[in-house]
């Protein structure tokens, strides 16, 4: 146990480290400079540039550039181009920012996408999983901002419910419930959006995993041994298609940054996302390279969160 | 008469009845695949966006098409679809084709219908070549990893883990923001769109074609392929190859649904295929400023995205229900 | 049917849909069990034999297999018009089955005393010191080793035969009036074959009640069965007790089957192998199934299903050109 620990630990960081090299050659060796050292960006004169460029050692070569980059990174004092603040500061605010919406949509997803999978596998060519396997289709297909304007619209005209940010401008003097209401009226739609395209594949896979075992040998045995179906289902086949699962749970981390790009686009959420929509928008290089490998951190962590938690569920896998 | 001697059975006998029909391939995989009603959908879909794109491409370039998407009307502009045109207003080669409006104008009186036209094949290219990228990258990678695997490059470094880490290394990048991250450095172009996000997506491929390769390789044909002094390079494309295609051919069907809805993606955000070029992706996100006075030009082309993608994906996945052989024993 | 008759499955039909026809898989087959005997059902691979088994159960899964015609009568109450709830409590209880996949028959997450006990715990009121204890002795019973620490194991712990006595124990919990035991053997090693059979053979003397015993292999059906019902093509071909079965096969089909067992006075000679392959369930030959295969077909064989011909004391086979030349 102690040496696969180890041994994963060993092999993650060596992945981390060409993780962050091959992200800080991307930005370097694509053509085009930083906005702000860009010698043709009118609001600077030479001698700035000049100065911008050593600050930030942009004359020297590229792996010490590498190298001061990372150092800076790991003692905390990396700053943003665009504002001079500290980018860690930075993103712990934005991250603070996305969570609610990270944790409302994963719940959406786990918890609507297990009776639905179960259902359409059970009921398997009934109208239900007929239905079911139809939505998911029709959801993981439709354009993510194309749903999410026909929804505000639906949403905006129906229940004039403000839906865009995350509060109502000018709220602030409200008593504590009003502001609270206001939080969650704005929160269930982009974490319900976020949600459907999680629930659409989930549940699909829940299904399959569930008919995968429907067909095993041991449930017949289940049947046979004249159990109720309620127990060969939710006990007997449940219990087994779960087992993937579980490691899953450690894979959803990186959809803390990964797909709210558009999301927190449309609905002006000053989450992770949309800062580094705008960080690429500004060639701000610091924030780029610093989302990237935070988020290379959190898909390495999730991997190896998900290794530990099937040795504990699978009886089968002992170290 | 209880005692019947061996030798009495060993007669001649005729086998006058066949035993079960003899089918072909196709046959069978056609008989299987007409059950599934919605891939049958999906598939008449396909081809029919297929063909619309390729008649499009046809009627709407060339120094004079037959219908114009840049063709600017300003004095026409937001109609809505059905619309007639205001015939004295307009030069008499500004007249739309069919003298209607068919699905509206945008916001600079641009007809929807030949811009739809146009960026259906502009959608179709960015899938097809997106796809084939990353499933050319995939088998190459998935191919050698599999098959040259055990072949060591430095002591103790495989040509099957360097590849394997290589693929670890690239799933650490949250996909869409490394694509948006390396479109929005390149200059704006729709070759640079399908290029990234065909080096950007190979990775399933190569897992599991190398899960294929990894298997068949230890199969007895392979053996008696390698025993008959075949080249290695037949072994793959003959003998192999032909055997691991079929996943292969469904993700790709999927991956294409996929890189259409990158494409719109990447246009919502303004880092989509650039004009003139016009896209479903950047006609639906130009149509959002206009969502309450032209809700057509909102509607038109996402509706038409997801009866597309929905048409990919059906498709797919009834290729694979029915390619699947541990699906299709179960019935 | 006598009073003796504890199962009787009449004129079974059992059908699946392939591809653009129909499978008839089990094509109108009767048999009886008695009480307190073992009956065999033997035949090739995909002759109807598990499809058979299994639809006396009800475990076929329905859909694709589709259960056509016939009757199964066990101890009086007719399985097939039987409630889906009346069924459940009568599997287990009363009718239990051994599958013929030992390693996958077993759930991999649940431990050998969660497996055991639920079948005993589902059909009776019992305290957990007393579950605990019928496991012990069921276990014991089975002859497994240490049956104390066994409880606490995953079936990934325990070698093949080791889990088949799981599947017996498992299958004994509530003391059924018949277990039909679907190949039990087939997929143990040789060694562990023999013990499982002798373990089956002393367990149905003990405990006084009926087996039905599907299998292909005729050196078990003779070490085993008081009577044996022979099956080709989704249908009996022949039936009796074991010495007229094997003394006298009144079939072609049990003939060549016989005649390709190896034996010493065939030593140095080439063995016998019934010529053709079955036939494919969706395109059965018109007539007797058998006829393509068959050394003495005559063109009526071509023509019509044969009926049972009666050669008395309770042997029957489906052949009646064979009939006709009995007394030549």
């Amino acid at each position: 146990m102690i040496s696969f620990v180890g041994r994963s630990v060993v092999q993650k960081t060596i992945t981390l480290f060409f993780v962050s090299v091959v992200s800080f050659l991307i930005i370097h060796l694509a053509p085009g400079k930083p906005s702000q050292v860009d010698p043709l960006n009118p609001k600077f004169t030479p001698e700035m540039v000049e100065r911008f460029q050593k600050e930030f050692h942009l004359d020297k070569p590229l792996y010490v550039q590498y190298i001061y980059f990372y150092q800076d990174l790991f003692t905390g004092k990396t700053v943003s181009w665009k504002d001079n603040q500290s980018v860690l500061k930075k993103i712990w605010e934005r991250f603070l920012n996305s969570l609610p919406l990270f944790i409302v949509g994963t719940i959406f997803t786990w918890t609507l996408s297990f009776p639905v999978g179960i259902r359409s596998a059970i009921f398997r060519g009934r109208l239900f999983d007929r239905s079911a396997t139809f939505l998911s289709y029709l959801l993981i297909s439709i354009p993510g901002f194309f749903f999410a304007y026909i929804l505000i619209i639906f949403v905006v005209t129906r229940f004039h419910v403000p839906v865009i940010g995350m509060e109502t401008f000018g709220f602030v003097n409200a008593s504590l419930p009003h502001v609270i209401m206001d939080r969650i009226w704005h929160l269930l739609l982009p974490a319900g959006l976020g949600a459907t395209g999680g629930v659409a594949v989930l549940s699909r896979y829940v299904r399959s995993q569930m008919l995968e075992v429907e067909g095993q040998d041991y449930i017949r045995t289940a049947w046979a041994k004249g159990l109720p179906p309620e127990q060969v289902h939710y006990k007997h086949a449940l219990r087994n298609a779960l087992l993937p699962f579980v490691t899953m749970f450690g894979l959803i981390l990186p959809g803390l940054i990964g797909g709210s790009v558009i999301i927190e686009s449309i609905f002006s959420w000053p989450g992770m996302g949309r800062m580094a929509y705008e960080a690429i928008l500004a060639r701000d290089y610091p924030v780029i390279l610093t989302v990237n490998f935070v988020s290379a951190v959190l898909v390495l962590a999730g991997t190896f969160i998900s290794d530990l938690l099937y040795i504990v569920v699978d009886p089968r896998i002992r170290l | 008469m209880t005692n019947i001697q061996a030798k009495e059975f060993n007669q001649n006998f005729q086998f006058d009845q066949p035993l079960a029909p003899k089918r072909t391939r196709w046959e069978e995989f056609w008989l299987l695949f007409r059950q599934n009603r919605l891939a049958i959908l999906g598939l008449f879909i396909f081809i029919l966006f297929f063909l619309s794109a390729l008649i499009g491409l046809f009627l709407t370039s060339g120094t004079n098409p037959v219908f114009d998407p840049a063709l600017i009307r300003l004095q026409e502009k937001l109609r809505p679809p059905l619309a007639e045109p205001h015939l004295d207003s307009l030069q008499p080669e500004e007249v739309p084709r069919l003298d209607i409006y068919l699905m509206g104008t945008d916001d600079l009186g641009r007809d929807v219908f030949a811009r739809m036209l146009q960026g259906a094949w502009v959608s179709l290219t960015v899938g097809f070549v997106a796809v084939g990228i990353s499933v050319l990258i995939g088998i190459f990678m998935g191919g050698i990893a599999g098959y040259f695997g055990q072949h060591m490059l430095i002591n103790t470094i495989s040509v099957d883990t360097l590849i394997m880490r290589i693929v670890d290394i690239m799933l650490c990048f949250p996909s869409f923001f490394l694509i948006l991250t390396v479109v929005a450095l390149l200059p704006a172009s729709i070759y640079n769109i399908m290029i990234v996000i065909g080096l950007t997506s190979w990775m399933g491929t190569t897992r599991f074609v190398r899960a294929e390769f990894l298997s068949l390789r230890e199969q007895d044909f392979v053996a008696a392929a390698k025993a008959l002094g075949v080249s290695n390079f037949r072994i793959i494309f003959r003998h192999i190859m032909p055997n691991a295609i079929a996943p292969v051919l469904v993700s790709a069907t999927i991956g294409i649904a996929s890189a259409i809805l990158t494409e719109a993606g990447l246009s919502f955000l303004g880092f989509g295929v650039p004009p003139p070029h016009a896209t479903w992706g950047n006609i639906l996100s130009n149509g959002k400023n206009f969502i309450f006075d032209a809700p057509w030009l909102t509607f038109i082309p996402g509706i038409a995205i997801l009866i597309v993608v929905l048409s990919f994906n059906l498709f797919g996945e009834g290729l694979r229900d029915v390619l699947n052989p541990k699906l299709r024993e179960r019935g | 049917m006598t009073n003796d008759t504890l199962l009787s499955v009449k004129d079974l039909k059992v059908y699946f849909p392939a591809g653009d026809g129909i499978a008839r898989a089990v094509d109108g087959v009767s048999f009886e069990v008695r009480r307190d005997e073992t009956v065999c059902l033997v035949g090739e691979s995909g002759c109807g034999k598990t499809v058979s088994a299994l639809s006396i159960l009800r475990l076929n899964p329905v859909p694709p297999a589709e259960i056509a015609g016939g009757r199964i009568m066990f101890d009086g109450q007719s399985l097939l018009k039987l409630d889906e709830e009346s069924m459940r409590r009568l599997r287990g209880k009363h009718i239990a089955m051994v599958f013929q996949e030992p390693l996958t028959s077993l759930n991999p997450v649940f431990t050998i005393g969660d497996q055991i006990g639920e079948a005993v715990s589902i059909h009776e009121n019992i305290g957990t010191e007393a579950l605990h204890r019928r496991c012990v002795q069921l276990l014991k019973s089975v002859g497994m080793p240490f049956p104390e620490q066994r409880l606490k194991d995953y079936p990934h712990q325990l070698s093949g035969g080791q889990r088949q006595r799981v599947m017996i124990a498992m299958a004994l919990a509530c003391a059924p009036r018949l277990i039909i035991a679907d190949e039990p053997t087939t997929a143990l090693d040789v060694t562990v074959q023999a013990q499982i059979l002798q373990l089956f053979k002393s367990i149905q003397k003990k405990r006084s009640m009926s087996l039905l015993y599907i299998t292909h292999d005729l050196g078990v059906v003779a070490n085993i069965a008081d009577r044996v019902y022979v099956m080709y093509a989704g249908a009996i071909v022949e039936q009796g007790n074991t010495v007229q079965i094997f003394r006298h096969a009144c079939h072609p089909y049990t003939q060549g089957l016989l005649a390709s067992l190896p034996s010493r006075l065939k030593r140095g000679k080439r063995l016998y192998s019934i010529p053709g392959v079955v036939p494919n369930p969706a395109f059965k030959p018109k007539g007797c199934p058998f006829h393509p295969r068959c050394p003495y077909a005559e063109p009526v064989c071509r023509e019509e299903f044969p009926e049972m011909c009666d050669y008395g004391d309770g042997h029957l086979a489906r052949c009646p050109v064979l009939f006709d030349k009995r007394d030549l």
